[in-house]
C-alpha cells in the first residue's frame, strides 16, 4: 500500500495541473493577467488539496473531513463574487462594455473551474487507492480533467446561427442593415464614415430555439462587446454615433450587427461573431415545451 | 459628482430658423441656426460635448439624446 503522502501530493499535482489546464484556454476573457493568474492558480491548489485528502481522511474514518469540502464550496462561491465584482467595475471603464449577464457568465466559469480541480484530485486519489498504481492514477486524472473541459465547453453563435455578410444603407437619416432599420444618424459626416468604415452581418438563427436564444439582450451585448475587441473600434467616449449595435428584425428573429471597426474586414466581423459564446443565462429551449413545439410548425 | 440620469430623454435641439415653427419650445435647450452647415456644426459640438448622439427628425430639427 502506498502512502498517504504521496498519493495525496499526486492528487494535489493532477488537481493543479486542471487548474492550469483551464486558465491556459481562458486568456481572451482574462481581465489581468499575471496577477489573475497567480492568484487563480493558488486557488486552485487549495481546492486540490481539499479534494485529495477527502478520500484518505474517509478510509481513516475521519468522517468530520467532509465538512471541509462544504466549507470549500462556500469558499469558491466567493471566488465567483470576486470575479464578478472586479470585471464589473472594469467594464465601466470600457467603450463598449460586456454587460451584466456577459459578466456573469465568466464569473460562473471561474467558480465551476475550482471544481474541476477538487473532482480531479479526488478521481487521481481514489483511483490510485484502488489499484495501488501511480500512473493509472495519473492517466485517470488526465482523462477526467480533459472529459470536464469537453462538459464545460458551451456552444458558440456558430452553433446556433448562420452569420452572413449584409449590406447596409441609408434612407434618409435612418441607417438599415438589409431591411432592419438600425438608428436615426443625426450628422452627414457622421453617416458618410459609416458607409465607408462601417461593415455589417447578420445573424440568420438555426431554429426557434436559437431564434429566442438570440434576442436575449445580455448574448447581443456581448456579440457587441467582442467585436469591438477583437476588430478595433473606430470610437471616442464622446461618439455615440460609431457604437457597435445588434439588432432584432421583429418580422423573422434574425439579428443584425453593424460596427464601424478600425479593421473593416468582413471576414474577421464573422469569424468574430461565430466565436461568441452562448450565455447559459441567454439560453431558451423552446421547442421542449409543448405548447413551443405546436407552435413551431 | 452625482450623475443626473437623462438618459433617452432629449437634452437639446438645434433647430433651422426656418424651421422655427416645428417645435414649441418647453424645458429642453433649443438652438436657432441660420444655415444647414452651421446646424450641423453646432449639433456636433453639443453632441461632443454631452456625450449625446444627434438624430435627424427630418424637419429641419435636430436632438441631441443620450442612450
Amino acid at each position: 500500500m502506498l502512502q498517504y503522502t504521496s498519493i495525496i501530493s499526486v492528487g494535489i499535482f493532477m488537481g493543479t495541473l486542471a487548474r492550469l489546464y483551464l486558465l491556459r484556454v481562458d486568456y481572451r476573457q482574462y481581465p489581468s493577467y499575471p496577477q489573475g493568474y497567480i492568484t487563480h492558480l493558488t486557488i486552485g491548489m487549495v481546492a486540490a488539496a481539499l479534494g485529495a485528502v477527502a478520500i484518505p481522511a474517509l478510509i481513516e474514518k475521519e468522517y468530520t473531513a467532509v465538512t471541509f469540502l462544504a466549507l470549500a464550496v462556500q469558499q469558491f462561491r466567493e471566488v465567483r463574487n470576486m470575479e464578478r465584482e472586479s470585471i464589473r467595475r472594469i467594464d465601466e471603464t470600457e467603450l463598449v462594455p460586456r454587460g451584466s449577464a456577459y459578466i456573469e457568465d465568466i464569473a460562473k466559469v471561474f467558480e465551476a473551474r475550482n471544481y474541476v480541480s477538487i473532482l480531479t484530485s479526488l478521481g487521481t486519489v481514489l483511483t490510485i487507492y484502488l489499484t495501488g498504481n501511480l500512473l493509472i492514477g495519473i492517466a485517470s486524472g488526465l482523462i477526467i480533467m480533459f472529459m470536464l473541459k469537453k462538459f464545460m465547453d458551451g456552444q458558440l453563435i456558430k452553433d446556433i446561427a448562420i452569420v452572413k455578410p449584409a449590406k447596409m444603407w441609408f434612407k434618409g437619416s435612418i441607417l438599415y442593415v438589409d431591411e432592419v432599420a438600425i438608428i436615426n444618424v443625426g450628422l452627414k459626416e457622421a453617416r458618410e464614415i459609416i458607409l465607408k468604415k462601417g461593415i455589417a452581418a447578420k445573424l440568420i438563427p438555426k431554429d426557434d430555439n436559437a431564434r429566442a436564444t438570440l434576442s436575449n439582450l445580455g448574448l447581443r451585448q456581448a456579440i457587441a462587446h467582442n467585436i469591438s475587441i477583437q476588430l478595433g473600434i473606430r470610437k471616442e467616449e464622446d461618439m455615440p454615433e460609431f457604437t457597435p449595435l445588434v439588432k432584432r428584425n421583429e418580422e423573422n428573429g434574425e439579428i443584425v450587427v453593424i460596427t464601424v471597426a478600425m479593421e473593416p474586414d468582413i471576414e474577421c466581423l464573422i469569424a468574430a461573431i461565430e466565436r461568441v459564446p452562448v450565455l447559459e443565462s441567454a439560453k431558451r429551449k423552446p421547442l421542449e415545451s409543448k405548447a413551443g413545439k405546436i407552435a413551431s410548425d | 459628482m452625482g450623475d443626473v440620469n437623462l438618459l433617452n430623454e432629449i437634452i437639446a435641439m438645434v433647430v433651422l430658423k426656418n424651421f422655427k415653427d416645428n417645435v414649441n419650445n418647453g424645458s429642453v435647450p433649443t438652438f436657432y441656426t441660420d444655415t444647414e452647415e452651421e446646424r450641423e456644426k453646432i449639433a456636433m459640438y453639443l453632441s461632443r460635448i454631452t456625450k449625446g448622439m444627434v438624430h435627424d427628425l427630418e424637419n429641419g430639427v435636430y436632438i441631441i439624446v443620450k442612450h
